[in-house]
Protein backbone atom coordinates (compact mmCIF):
# COMPACT_ATOMS: atom_id res chain seq x y z
CA UNK A 1 0.00 0.00 0.00
CA UNK A 2 1.73 3.44 -0.93
CA UNK A 3 1.85 5.91 1.59
CA UNK A 4 0.29 9.07 0.58
CA UNK A 5 3.08 11.33 1.25
CA UNK A 6 3.08 15.02 1.99
CA UNK A 7 4.24 15.85 -2.07
CA UNK A 8 2.07 13.58 -3.42
CA UNK A 9 -0.53 15.48 -1.63
CA UNK A 10 0.67 18.69 -2.69
CA UNK A 11 0.98 17.46 -6.43
CA UNK A 12 -3.37 16.89 -5.68
CA UNK A 13 -3.93 19.46 -4.19
CA UNK A 14 -2.59 21.17 -7.59
CA UNK A 15 -5.05 18.51 -9.54
CA UNK A 16 -7.78 20.12 -7.98
CA UNK A 17 -7.04 23.71 -7.21
CA UNK A 18 -7.00 23.34 -3.66
CA UNK A 19 -4.16 25.42 -1.42
CA UNK A 20 -3.71 23.46 1.12
CA UNK A 21 -1.86 25.08 4.61
CA UNK A 22 0.57 23.28 6.13
CA UNK A 23 -1.97 21.73 8.57
CA UNK A 24 -4.11 20.63 6.50
CA UNK A 25 -1.46 19.10 4.03
CA UNK A 26 0.29 16.68 7.00
CA UNK A 27 -3.71 15.82 8.09
CA UNK A 28 -4.59 14.75 4.71
CA UNK A 29 -1.21 13.14 4.50
CA UNK A 30 -2.37 11.07 7.23
CA UNK A 31 -5.90 10.36 6.97
CA UNK A 32 -5.73 9.87 3.15
CA UNK A 33 -3.77 6.66 4.14
CA UNK A 34 -5.26 5.32 7.14
CA UNK A 35 -8.08 5.44 4.68
CA UNK A 36 -6.61 3.66 1.56
CA UNK A 37 -5.31 1.33 3.48
CA UNK A 38 -8.47 0.06 4.98
CA UNK A 39 -9.92 -0.33 1.33
CA UNK A 40 -6.78 -2.85 0.70
CA UNK A 41 -8.94 -5.62 1.25
CA UNK A 42 -10.24 -5.31 -2.07
CA UNK A 43 -7.50 -6.80 -3.86
CA UNK A 44 -8.70 -9.99 -2.30
CA UNK A 45 -11.74 -10.40 -4.33
CA UNK A 46 -11.97 -11.96 -7.85
CA UNK A 47 -13.64 -9.70 -10.40
CA UNK A 48 -12.59 -11.03 -13.37
CA UNK A 49 -16.33 -11.65 -13.82
CA UNK A 50 -17.06 -8.57 -13.44
CA UNK A 51 -17.18 -5.16 -15.79
CA UNK A 52 -16.81 -2.49 -14.17
CA UNK A 53 -18.92 -0.35 -16.71
CA UNK A 54 -21.73 -2.83 -15.97
CA UNK A 55 -24.79 -1.79 -15.83
CA UNK A 56 -27.93 -3.73 -14.24
CA UNK A 57 -30.42 -1.65 -15.63
CA UNK A 58 -28.99 -2.29 -19.35
CA UNK A 59 -30.22 1.15 -20.43
CA UNK A 60 -29.27 2.87 -23.61
CA UNK A 61 -28.82 6.77 -22.96
CA UNK A 62 -31.89 8.90 -22.63
CA UNK A 63 -31.74 10.90 -26.00
CA UNK A 64 -34.45 13.73 -27.12
CA UNK A 65 -35.34 15.72 -29.95
CA UNK A 66 -33.34 19.53 -30.07
CA UNK A 67 -36.04 22.03 -28.39
CA UNK A 68 -36.03 25.41 -29.22
CA UNK A 69 -36.98 27.57 -26.19
CA UNK A 70 -36.15 30.43 -24.42
CA UNK A 71 -33.68 29.81 -21.70
CA UNK A 72 -33.64 32.58 -18.48
CA UNK A 73 -32.77 36.12 -18.83
CA UNK A 74 -29.50 37.34 -18.58
CA UNK A 75 -29.81 38.92 -15.14
CA UNK A 76 -30.58 36.16 -13.64
CA UNK A 77 -27.82 33.99 -14.78
CA UNK A 78 -25.50 36.33 -13.46
CA UNK A 79 -26.95 37.73 -10.64
CA UNK A 80 -24.68 35.14 -8.51
CA UNK A 81 -21.98 36.13 -10.39
CA UNK A 82 -18.98 37.82 -7.90
CA UNK A 83 -17.83 39.83 -11.05
CA UNK A 84 -20.43 41.23 -13.37
CA UNK A 85 -21.67 44.28 -15.27
CA UNK A 86 -25.18 42.57 -16.27
CA UNK A 87 -24.18 41.68 -19.15
CA UNK A 88 -20.31 40.08 -19.12
CA UNK A 89 -18.84 38.01 -16.82
CA UNK A 90 -15.48 39.31 -15.46
CA UNK A 91 -12.37 37.32 -14.73
CA UNK A 92 -8.69 37.79 -14.52
CA UNK A 93 -6.24 36.78 -17.07
CA UNK A 94 -5.78 33.39 -17.45
CA UNK A 95 -2.18 33.26 -19.12
CA UNK A 96 0.84 35.79 -17.79
CA UNK A 97 1.92 39.22 -18.25
CA UNK A 98 4.04 38.06 -21.21
CA UNK B 1 -58.00 21.48 18.77
CA UNK B 2 -54.42 23.36 18.48
CA UNK B 3 -52.85 20.84 20.92
CA UNK B 4 -50.16 18.62 19.25
CA UNK B 5 -50.40 19.11 15.96
CA UNK B 6 -46.93 18.05 15.14
CA UNK B 7 -47.75 14.41 16.52
CA UNK B 8 -50.38 14.01 13.18
CA UNK B 9 -49.78 13.12 9.58
CA UNK B 10 -50.56 14.28 6.89
CA UNK B 11 -53.77 12.40 6.66
CA UNK B 12 -55.30 13.50 9.67
CA UNK B 13 -54.09 17.67 9.22
CA UNK B 14 -55.67 17.32 5.87
CA UNK B 15 -58.55 16.44 7.61
CA UNK B 16 -58.45 19.00 10.16
CA UNK B 17 -57.65 21.61 7.33
CA UNK B 18 -61.19 20.73 5.11
CA UNK B 19 -63.12 20.09 8.12
CA UNK B 20 -62.40 23.80 8.47
CA UNK B 21 -61.43 22.87 12.33
CA UNK B 22 -58.31 24.44 11.84
CA UNK B 23 -57.24 26.71 9.11
CA UNK B 24 -54.00 26.55 7.18
CA UNK B 25 -52.83 30.24 8.09
CA UNK B 26 -53.04 28.44 11.94
CA UNK B 27 -51.29 25.19 11.30
CA UNK B 28 -48.36 26.80 9.67
CA UNK B 29 -48.62 29.38 13.19
CA UNK B 30 -48.33 26.40 15.07
CA UNK B 31 -45.25 25.10 13.69
CA UNK B 32 -43.75 28.46 14.04
CA UNK B 33 -44.72 29.26 17.45
CA UNK B 34 -42.69 25.78 18.26
CA UNK B 35 -39.94 26.44 15.97
CA UNK B 36 -39.44 30.17 17.79
CA UNK B 37 -39.40 28.22 21.19
CA UNK B 38 -37.22 25.32 20.50
CA UNK B 39 -35.09 25.71 17.54
CA UNK B 40 -32.50 27.76 19.14
CA UNK B 41 -31.69 24.81 20.97
CA UNK B 42 -31.65 22.37 18.16
CA UNK B 43 -30.33 24.61 14.67
CA UNK B 44 -32.05 22.20 12.23
CA UNK B 45 -32.40 25.18 9.57
CA UNK B 46 -30.36 27.56 7.96
CA UNK B 47 -33.30 29.43 6.76
CA UNK B 48 -36.53 30.09 7.16
CA UNK B 49 -39.14 32.82 6.53
CA UNK B 50 -42.69 33.02 8.32
CA UNK B 51 -43.83 36.04 6.25
CA UNK B 52 -43.69 33.81 2.95
CA UNK B 53 -45.50 30.82 4.77
CA UNK B 54 -48.10 32.61 6.02
CA UNK B 55 -48.56 34.13 2.86
CA UNK B 56 -48.84 30.77 1.19
CA UNK B 57 -51.57 29.55 4.04
CA UNK B 58 -53.09 32.17 2.80
CA UNK B 59 -53.70 30.88 -0.62
CA UNK B 60 -54.29 27.55 0.42
CA UNK B 61 -57.07 28.57 3.01
CA UNK B 62 -58.83 29.85 -0.72
CA UNK B 63 -57.93 26.38 -1.85
CA UNK B 64 -59.32 24.62 0.50
CA UNK B 65 -62.46 27.00 1.16
CA UNK B 66 -63.25 26.65 -2.72
CA UNK B 67 -62.74 22.90 -2.38
CA UNK B 68 -60.23 23.07 -5.17
CA UNK B 69 -57.51 21.48 -2.58
CA UNK B 70 -56.07 17.97 -2.06
CA UNK B 71 -54.36 16.17 0.89
CA UNK B 72 -51.07 18.38 1.04
CA UNK B 73 -52.72 21.58 0.60
CA UNK B 74 -51.96 23.78 3.44
CA UNK B 75 -49.29 21.22 4.94
CA UNK B 76 -45.76 22.73 6.05
CA UNK B 77 -42.43 21.31 4.96
CA UNK B 78 -38.54 21.80 4.94
CA UNK B 79 -36.35 20.65 2.42
CA UNK B 80 -32.46 19.64 2.72
CA UNK B 81 -30.75 23.21 1.89
CA UNK B 82 -28.53 20.95 -1.25
CA UNK B 83 -32.12 20.92 -2.63
CA UNK B 84 -32.46 24.26 -4.95
CA UNK B 85 -35.37 26.54 -4.46
CA UNK B 86 -36.08 30.28 -6.29
CA UNK B 87 -37.37 31.68 -2.75
CA UNK B 88 -34.59 30.59 -0.66
CA UNK B 89 -31.18 30.55 -0.37
CA UNK B 90 -29.23 27.22 -1.47
CA UNK B 91 -26.38 26.95 0.51
CA UNK B 92 -24.91 23.14 0.30
CA UNK B 93 -24.27 23.53 4.24
CA UNK B 94 -20.84 25.44 2.85
CA UNK B 95 -19.34 29.04 2.94
CA UNK B 96 -18.92 28.18 -1.10
CA UNK B 97 -22.27 28.79 -1.87
CA UNK B 98 -23.10 31.26 1.29
CA UNK B 99 -25.41 33.67 -0.48
CA UNK B 100 -26.38 31.33 -3.38
CA UNK B 101 -29.86 32.10 -5.02
CA UNK B 102 -31.44 29.61 -7.43
CA UNK B 103 -32.98 30.65 -10.64
CA UNK B 104 -35.41 27.91 -10.04
CA UNK B 105 -36.97 25.20 -8.07
CA UNK B 106 -36.20 21.81 -7.72
CA UNK B 107 -38.28 19.40 -9.03
CA UNK B 108 -39.34 17.66 -6.38
CA UNK B 109 -40.13 21.45 -4.78
CA UNK B 110 -42.01 22.45 -7.69
CA UNK B 111 -43.75 19.45 -7.38
CA UNK B 112 -44.93 19.42 -3.52
CA UNK B 113 -45.49 23.08 -4.35
CA UNK B 114 -48.06 22.53 -7.13
CA UNK B 115 -49.91 20.05 -4.99
CA UNK B 116 -50.20 23.07 -2.26
CA UNK B 117 -48.01 22.04 0.00
CA UNK B 118 -45.77 25.01 2.23
CA UNK B 119 -42.01 25.13 2.22
CA UNK B 120 -41.18 27.38 5.62
CA UNK B 121 -37.25 26.52 5.11
CA UNK B 122 -34.29 25.07 4.33
CA UNK B 123 -32.40 22.27 6.53
CA UNK B 124 -28.88 21.83 7.52
CA UNK B 125 -26.97 19.32 6.57
CA UNK B 126 -23.06 18.44 6.71
CA UNK B 127 -21.44 20.22 3.57
CA UNK B 128 -22.37 19.02 0.19
CA UNK B 129 -24.42 16.21 1.83
CA UNK B 130 -20.28 14.85 3.15
CA UNK B 131 -20.93 13.39 6.49
CA UNK B 132 -22.88 11.17 9.07
CA UNK B 133 -23.10 13.93 11.58
CA UNK B 134 -24.20 17.34 10.60
CA UNK B 135 -21.20 18.98 12.11
CA UNK B 136 -19.89 19.27 9.30
CA UNK B 137 -22.08 22.01 8.28
CA UNK B 138 -20.68 25.86 8.19
CA UNK B 139 -23.09 26.71 9.64
CA UNK B 140 -22.99 25.17 12.57
CA UNK B 141 -23.95 21.76 14.26
CA UNK B 142 -27.86 20.65 14.16
CA UNK B 143 -28.76 18.80 17.99
CA UNK B 144 -30.59 15.47 18.30
CA UNK B 145 -34.04 16.68 20.10
CA UNK B 146 -33.49 13.70 22.32
CA UNK B 147 -30.11 14.55 23.38
CA UNK B 148 -29.00 17.95 22.80
CA UNK B 149 -25.25 16.59 23.88
CA UNK B 150 -25.63 14.59 21.11
CA UNK B 151 -25.88 14.79 16.86
CA UNK B 152 -28.87 13.95 14.61
CA UNK B 153 -26.94 12.21 12.17
CA UNK B 154 -26.49 12.80 8.90
CA UNK B 155 -25.74 14.43 6.50
CA UNK B 156 -29.52 15.43 6.17
CA UNK B 157 -29.22 16.26 10.33
CA UNK B 158 -31.57 19.57 10.07
CA UNK B 159 -34.87 17.92 7.84
CA UNK B 160 -34.59 14.61 10.24
CA UNK B 161 -33.96 16.94 13.41
CA UNK B 162 -37.30 19.24 12.45
CA UNK B 163 -39.64 16.33 11.83
CA UNK B 164 -38.92 14.69 14.84
CA UNK B 165 -38.58 18.20 16.80
CA UNK B 166 -41.70 18.88 15.70
CA UNK B 167 -41.01 21.81 13.36
CA UNK B 168 -42.59 20.43 10.37
CA UNK B 169 -45.06 18.20 9.15
CA UNK B 170 -42.59 16.45 6.95
CA UNK B 171 -39.01 17.24 5.24
CA UNK B 172 -36.86 15.74 2.33
CA UNK B 173 -33.22 14.82 2.05
CA UNK B 174 -30.94 13.33 0.41
CA UNK B 175 -29.56 9.71 0.68
CA UNK B 176 -25.93 8.85 -0.97
CA UNK B 177 -25.16 6.58 1.48
CA UNK B 178 -27.74 6.45 4.48
CA UNK B 179 -27.63 10.36 4.82
CA UNK B 180 -31.60 9.78 5.04
CA UNK B 181 -32.01 6.55 6.57
CA UNK B 182 -29.02 7.31 9.46
CA UNK B 183 -30.62 10.52 10.87
CA UNK B 184 -34.30 8.84 10.50
CA UNK B 185 -32.77 6.10 13.07
CA UNK B 186 -31.00 8.37 15.70
CA UNK B 187 -33.79 10.80 15.61
CA UNK B 188 -36.15 8.39 16.00
CA UNK B 189 -38.78 9.16 12.41
CA UNK B 190 -39.19 7.80 9.26
CA UNK B 191 -36.78 8.06 6.30
CA UNK B 192 -36.85 6.76 3.10
CA UNK B 193 -34.14 6.29 0.35
CA UNK B 194 -36.51 5.20 -3.05
CA UNK B 195 -34.94 3.62 -5.67
CA UNK B 196 -32.47 5.05 -7.55
CA UNK B 197 -34.09 7.01 -10.63
CA UNK B 198 -37.53 6.79 -8.71
CA UNK B 199 -36.81 10.62 -7.76
CA UNK B 200 -35.66 13.20 -10.13
CA UNK B 201 -32.19 14.54 -8.67
CA UNK B 202 -32.97 18.14 -11.10
CA UNK B 203 -32.09 20.76 -8.52
CA UNK B 204 -29.96 18.50 -5.91
CA UNK B 205 -26.52 19.99 -5.88
CA UNK B 206 -24.51 16.75 -7.01
CA UNK B 207 -22.35 14.92 -4.47
CA UNK B 208 -22.51 11.24 -5.62
CA UNK B 209 -24.78 11.16 -8.89
CA UNK B 210 -24.83 7.32 -9.59
CA UNK B 211 -25.62 7.03 -5.80
CA UNK B 212 -27.94 10.48 -4.67
CA UNK B 213 -31.42 9.97 -4.32
CA UNK B 214 -34.60 12.16 -2.97
CA UNK B 215 -36.24 11.12 0.05
CA UNK B 216 -38.68 11.86 2.79
CA UNK B 217 -38.80 12.38 6.42
CA UNK B 218 -41.95 11.95 7.65
CA UNK B 219 -43.61 10.48 11.12
CA UNK B 220 -44.94 7.51 9.63
CA UNK B 221 -44.83 5.40 6.45
CA UNK B 222 -48.66 6.37 5.36
CA UNK B 223 -46.45 9.63 5.19
CA UNK B 224 -43.74 8.65 2.92
CA UNK B 225 -46.35 7.18 0.67
CA UNK B 226 -47.95 10.09 0.01
CA UNK B 227 -45.33 12.53 -0.11
CA UNK B 228 -43.26 9.63 -2.88
CA UNK B 229 -46.58 9.47 -4.73
CA UNK B 230 -45.65 13.42 -5.37
CA UNK B 231 -42.11 13.32 -5.82
CA UNK B 232 -41.45 10.59 -7.59
CA UNK B 233 -42.01 10.40 -11.93
CA UNK B 234 -39.70 10.14 -14.67
CA UNK B 235 -38.23 14.00 -15.35
CA UNK B 236 -36.93 15.34 -18.33
CA UNK B 237 -34.72 17.53 -17.06
CA UNK B 238 -33.13 14.23 -15.21
CA UNK B 239 -31.92 11.52 -18.12
CA UNK B 240 -31.37 8.88 -14.64
CA UNK B 241 -35.28 9.34 -13.48
CA UNK B 242 -37.51 6.70 -14.45
CA UNK B 243 -40.57 6.72 -12.17
CA UNK B 244 -42.06 4.46 -9.87
CA UNK B 245 -45.34 2.53 -10.01
CA UNK B 246 -46.87 2.95 -6.93
CA UNK B 247 -48.52 -0.41 -7.08
CA UNK B 248 -51.91 -0.09 -4.80
CA UNK B 249 -51.21 -2.91 -2.01
CA UNK B 250 -55.27 -3.60 -1.48
CA UNK B 251 -55.67 -5.68 1.12
CA UNK B 252 -52.56 -4.93 3.93
CA UNK B 253 -53.88 -7.00 6.95
CA UNK B 254 -51.96 -10.13 6.22
CA UNK B 255 -49.04 -8.61 4.30
CA UNK B 256 -46.82 -10.12 7.44
CA UNK B 257 -48.20 -13.17 7.03
CA UNK B 258 -45.75 -15.75 5.19
CA UNK B 259 -43.37 -12.69 4.52
CA UNK B 260 -40.25 -14.19 3.58
CA UNK B 261 -37.64 -11.59 5.63
CA UNK B 262 -33.98 -12.25 5.48
CA UNK B 263 -31.31 -11.16 8.39
CA UNK B 264 -28.04 -10.61 6.49
CA UNK B 265 -25.85 -12.15 9.31
CA UNK B 266 -23.02 -9.67 8.34
CA UNK B 267 -24.76 -6.85 9.42
CA UNK B 268 -25.23 -8.29 13.13
CA UNK B 269 -21.36 -8.28 13.77
CA UNK B 270 -18.66 -7.28 16.44
CA UNK B 271 -19.41 -3.65 15.23
CA UNK B 272 -23.09 -3.47 15.95
CA UNK B 273 -23.91 -2.32 19.27
CA UNK B 274 -25.48 -4.92 21.74
CA UNK B 275 -27.89 -2.91 22.87
CA UNK B 276 -28.85 -1.85 18.98
CA UNK B 277 -28.87 -5.62 18.32
CA UNK B 278 -30.97 -6.49 21.02
CA UNK B 279 -33.63 -4.09 20.05
CA UNK B 280 -33.67 -4.71 15.95
CA UNK B 281 -33.90 -8.70 17.17
CA UNK B 282 -36.96 -7.55 19.01
CA UNK B 283 -37.88 -5.99 16.10
CA UNK B 284 -37.78 -9.01 14.28
CA UNK B 285 -39.29 -10.96 17.04
CA UNK B 286 -42.71 -8.96 16.58
CA UNK B 287 -42.15 -9.63 12.68
CA UNK B 288 -42.40 -13.30 13.50
CA UNK B 289 -44.92 -13.39 15.97
CA UNK B 290 -47.06 -11.52 13.19
CA UNK B 291 -46.53 -14.74 10.81
CA UNK B 292 -43.05 -13.37 9.26
CA UNK B 293 -40.57 -16.35 8.19
CA UNK B 294 -37.63 -15.36 9.45
CA UNK B 295 -34.25 -16.93 7.88
CA UNK B 296 -30.72 -16.03 8.60
CA UNK B 297 -29.30 -15.11 4.76
CA UNK B 298 -25.36 -14.24 3.94
CA UNK B 299 -24.59 -11.54 1.63
CA UNK B 300 -20.46 -11.92 1.82
CA UNK B 301 -19.36 -9.10 0.26
CA UNK B 302 -21.08 -6.78 2.20
CA UNK B 303 -17.89 -6.33 3.95
CA UNK B 304 -15.83 -4.41 1.13
CA UNK B 305 -19.19 -2.32 0.59
CA UNK B 306 -17.74 0.69 2.39
CA UNK B 307 -14.46 0.79 0.27
CA UNK B 308 -16.41 0.51 -2.59
CA UNK B 309 -18.04 3.85 -1.65
CA UNK B 310 -15.25 5.60 -0.39
CA UNK B 311 -13.83 5.40 -2.97
CA UNK B 312 -16.86 5.70 -6.06
CA UNK B 313 -18.34 9.04 -4.04
CA UNK B 314 -15.55 10.53 -3.72
CA UNK B 315 -14.49 10.01 -7.19
CA UNK B 316 -17.88 11.66 -8.18
CA UNK B 317 -17.51 14.30 -6.09
CA UNK B 318 -14.20 15.20 -7.09
CA UNK B 319 -15.21 15.47 -10.57
CA UNK B 320 -18.81 17.14 -9.40
CA UNK B 321 -17.43 19.68 -7.23
CA UNK B 322 -14.71 21.10 -9.44
CA UNK B 323 -17.54 23.86 -11.09
CA UNK B 324 -17.24 25.79 -7.78
CA UNK B 325 -14.49 28.24 -8.88
CA UNK B 326 -15.30 31.61 -7.55
CA UNK B 327 -16.06 32.67 -11.29
CA UNK B 328 -19.22 32.30 -12.20
CA UNK B 329 -21.32 31.88 -8.79
CA UNK B 330 -20.71 31.81 -4.57
CA UNK B 331 -17.33 32.49 -2.71
CA UNK B 332 -14.96 34.25 -4.41
CA UNK B 333 -11.66 35.76 -3.45
CA UNK B 334 -10.49 39.09 -4.63
CA UNK B 335 -7.01 39.20 -3.97
CA UNK B 336 -5.51 37.36 -6.61
CA UNK B 337 -3.64 38.33 -9.58
CA UNK B 338 -4.56 35.89 -12.13
CA UNK B 339 -7.76 33.47 -12.46
CA UNK B 340 -5.93 30.70 -11.21
CA UNK B 341 -5.42 32.11 -8.02
CA UNK B 342 -9.06 33.33 -7.83
CA UNK B 343 -10.04 29.70 -8.39
CA UNK B 344 -7.13 28.25 -5.85
CA UNK B 345 -8.45 30.31 -3.18
CA UNK B 346 -11.97 30.20 -3.77
CA UNK B 347 -12.08 26.71 -3.30
CA UNK B 348 -9.32 26.64 -0.49
CA UNK B 349 -10.70 29.30 1.37
CA UNK B 350 -14.74 28.12 0.60
CA UNK B 351 -14.41 24.29 1.11
CA UNK B 352 -14.38 22.94 4.43
CA UNK B 353 -11.68 19.95 5.23
CA UNK B 354 -13.94 17.21 5.25
CA UNK B 355 -14.90 17.88 1.43
CA UNK B 356 -11.18 18.73 0.37
CA UNK B 357 -10.43 15.41 1.90
CA UNK B 358 -13.48 13.64 -0.32
CA UNK B 359 -12.04 15.45 -2.94
CA UNK B 360 -8.09 14.78 -2.53
CA UNK B 361 -9.11 11.03 -2.05
CA UNK B 362 -12.15 11.00 -5.06
CA UNK B 363 -9.01 12.50 -7.35
CA UNK B 364 -6.12 10.04 -5.75
CA UNK B 365 -8.75 6.97 -7.10
CA UNK B 366 -9.34 8.28 -10.20
CA UNK B 367 -5.98 9.83 -11.25
CA UNK B 368 -3.26 7.87 -13.70
CA UNK B 369 -1.40 5.09 -12.16
CA UNK B 370 -4.10 4.55 -9.50
CA UNK B 371 -7.38 4.56 -11.63
CA UNK B 372 -6.93 0.51 -11.80
CA UNK B 373 -6.52 0.15 -8.57
CA UNK B 374 -8.63 1.96 -6.94
CA UNK B 375 -11.56 3.76 -8.72
CA UNK B 376 -11.67 0.65 -11.48
CA UNK B 377 -11.64 -2.56 -8.98
CA UNK B 378 -14.78 -0.83 -7.08
CA UNK B 379 -16.79 -0.38 -10.07
CA UNK B 380 -16.40 -3.81 -10.49
CA UNK B 381 -16.53 -4.64 -6.64
CA UNK B 382 -20.46 -2.38 -7.03
CA UNK B 383 -21.05 -5.34 -9.55
CA UNK B 384 -20.57 -7.90 -7.08
CA UNK B 385 -22.66 -6.25 -4.41
CA UNK B 386 -25.27 -5.13 -6.43
CA UNK B 387 -25.57 -8.62 -8.17
CA UNK B 388 -25.56 -10.72 -4.55
CA UNK B 389 -28.36 -8.30 -3.36
CA UNK B 390 -30.54 -8.54 -6.39
CA UNK B 391 -30.16 -12.29 -5.98
CA UNK B 392 -31.12 -12.64 -2.41
CA UNK B 393 -34.22 -11.02 -3.41
CA UNK B 394 -35.40 -14.32 -5.36
CA UNK B 395 -34.92 -16.00 -1.91
CA UNK B 396 -36.60 -13.38 0.71
CA UNK B 397 -39.04 -10.53 -0.41
CA UNK B 398 -37.36 -7.97 2.69
CA UNK B 399 -34.03 -7.80 4.41
CA UNK B 400 -33.90 -6.36 7.83
CA UNK B 401 -31.15 -4.91 9.25
CA UNK B 402 -29.90 -1.74 12.17
CA UNK B 403 -30.15 1.16 10.20
CA UNK B 404 -27.12 2.22 12.61
CA UNK B 405 -24.35 0.45 14.21
CA UNK B 406 -25.16 2.94 17.45
CA UNK B 407 -28.08 5.63 18.66
CA UNK B 408 -27.10 9.07 18.64
CA UNK B 409 -23.48 9.45 19.78
CA UNK B 410 -21.84 12.78 21.16
CA UNK B 411 -21.13 15.91 19.52
CA UNK B 412 -17.36 15.94 18.74
CA UNK B 413 -16.92 11.92 19.56
CA UNK B 414 -16.08 10.73 15.70
CA UNK B 415 -15.19 14.34 14.15
CA UNK B 416 -10.73 13.81 14.06
CA UNK B 417 -10.93 10.27 12.78
CA UNK B 418 -12.43 9.88 9.48
CA UNK B 419 -12.76 6.14 9.47
CA UNK B 420 -14.83 6.21 12.73
CA UNK B 421 -17.32 8.53 11.25
CA UNK B 422 -17.45 6.84 8.43
CA UNK B 423 -18.43 3.41 10.08
CA UNK B 424 -21.73 4.79 10.47
CA UNK B 425 -22.84 4.31 7.26
CA UNK B 426 -21.85 0.21 7.10
CA UNK B 427 -25.22 -0.56 7.41
CA UNK B 428 -27.20 1.76 4.82
CA UNK B 429 -24.41 1.90 1.90
CA UNK B 430 -25.37 -1.23 -0.16
CA UNK B 431 -28.51 -0.37 -0.79
CA UNK B 432 -27.02 2.74 -2.43
CA UNK B 433 -24.36 0.79 -4.34
CA UNK B 434 -27.26 -1.61 -5.44
CA UNK B 435 -29.52 1.38 -6.25
CA UNK B 436 -32.46 -0.29 -3.98
CA UNK B 437 -34.94 1.05 -2.18
CA UNK B 438 -34.38 1.10 1.99
CA UNK B 439 -36.64 2.51 4.85
CA UNK B 440 -35.70 3.12 8.61
CA UNK B 441 -38.37 2.92 10.95
CA UNK B 442 -38.35 3.93 14.66
CA UNK B 443 -38.65 0.39 15.98
CA UNK B 444 -37.57 1.11 20.02
CA UNK B 445 -35.27 2.84 22.33
CA UNK B 446 -32.01 2.04 24.21
CA UNK B 447 -31.10 4.45 26.85
CA UNK B 448 -33.72 6.99 25.94
CA UNK B 449 -32.47 7.29 22.56
CA UNK B 450 -34.17 5.98 19.48
CA UNK B 451 -33.02 2.79 17.53
CA UNK B 452 -34.18 1.97 13.99
CA UNK B 453 -34.25 -0.88 12.03
CA UNK B 454 -33.70 -0.72 8.01
CA UNK B 455 -36.17 -2.68 5.90
CA UNK B 456 -34.72 -3.08 2.69
CA UNK B 457 -36.68 -4.08 -0.50
CA UNK B 458 -35.63 -5.00 -4.44
CA UNK B 459 -34.93 -2.66 -6.98
CA UNK B 460 -38.61 -1.19 -7.66
CA UNK B 461 -40.26 -2.62 -5.10
CA UNK B 462 -40.64 0.90 -3.00
CA UNK B 463 -44.61 0.25 -2.79
CA UNK B 464 -44.47 -2.88 -1.09
CA UNK B 465 -42.06 -1.76 0.73
CA UNK B 466 -43.68 1.19 2.24
CA UNK B 467 -47.35 -1.28 2.74
CA UNK B 468 -45.32 -3.29 5.18
CA UNK B 469 -43.65 -0.42 6.82
CA UNK B 470 -47.02 1.14 6.89
CA UNK B 471 -48.88 -2.29 8.55
CA UNK B 472 -46.03 -2.40 11.10
CA UNK B 473 -46.85 1.23 12.35
CA UNK B 474 -50.50 -0.05 12.77
CA UNK B 475 -49.82 -2.85 14.98
CA UNK B 476 -46.84 -0.38 17.03
CA UNK B 477 -46.13 2.52 18.45
CA UNK B 478 -42.74 2.72 18.50
CA UNK B 479 -43.20 5.83 15.60
CA UNK B 480 -45.60 7.81 18.18
CA UNK B 481 -42.80 8.68 20.68
CA UNK B 482 -41.11 12.23 20.48
CA UNK B 483 -38.55 13.94 22.47
CA UNK B 484 -39.20 15.83 25.34
CA UNK B 485 -38.04 19.22 24.63
CA UNK B 486 -38.25 22.15 27.46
Amino acid sequence: MKNIDENLIGKLSGLVKLNLNDQEIKKLSVDLTDILSSFSKLNSIKLDDFNEFDDSLKENNQTREDQFESSWDKENILKNAPNHNGDELFIEHVLGEE
Amino acid sequence: MLDNLHNKGIKDLSQLLSDKTISSVELVTYFFDRIDKYESQIHSFISMDKDYAIDKAIQADKLIHSKESNILTGIPYMVKDNISTKHFETTAGSKILDGFSSNYDATVVKNLNEHGAILIGKGNLDEFAMGSSTENSAFGATKNPWDLSRVPGGSSGGPAAAVSAGFSVFSLGSDTGGSIRQPASLCGVTGLKPSYGAVSRYGLIAFGSSLDQIGPFTRNAEDSKLILDVISGKDEYDSTSRGLSLEIIDDETNILKGLKVGLPKEYFSEYLDGKVKDSVMDFVSFLSDQGAVIEEVSLPHTDYALSVYYILAPSEASSNLSRYDGVKYGYSENEVDNMWERIEKSRSNGFGLEVKRRIMLGTYSLSSGYYDEYYGKAEQARQIIKSELNDIFTKVDILVTPTSPSTAFKLGEKLNDPMEMYANDIMTIPANIAGIPAISIPSSQVNGLPVGSQLVGPYMGDAKLLAIANHIQQLTDWHLSNPKLS
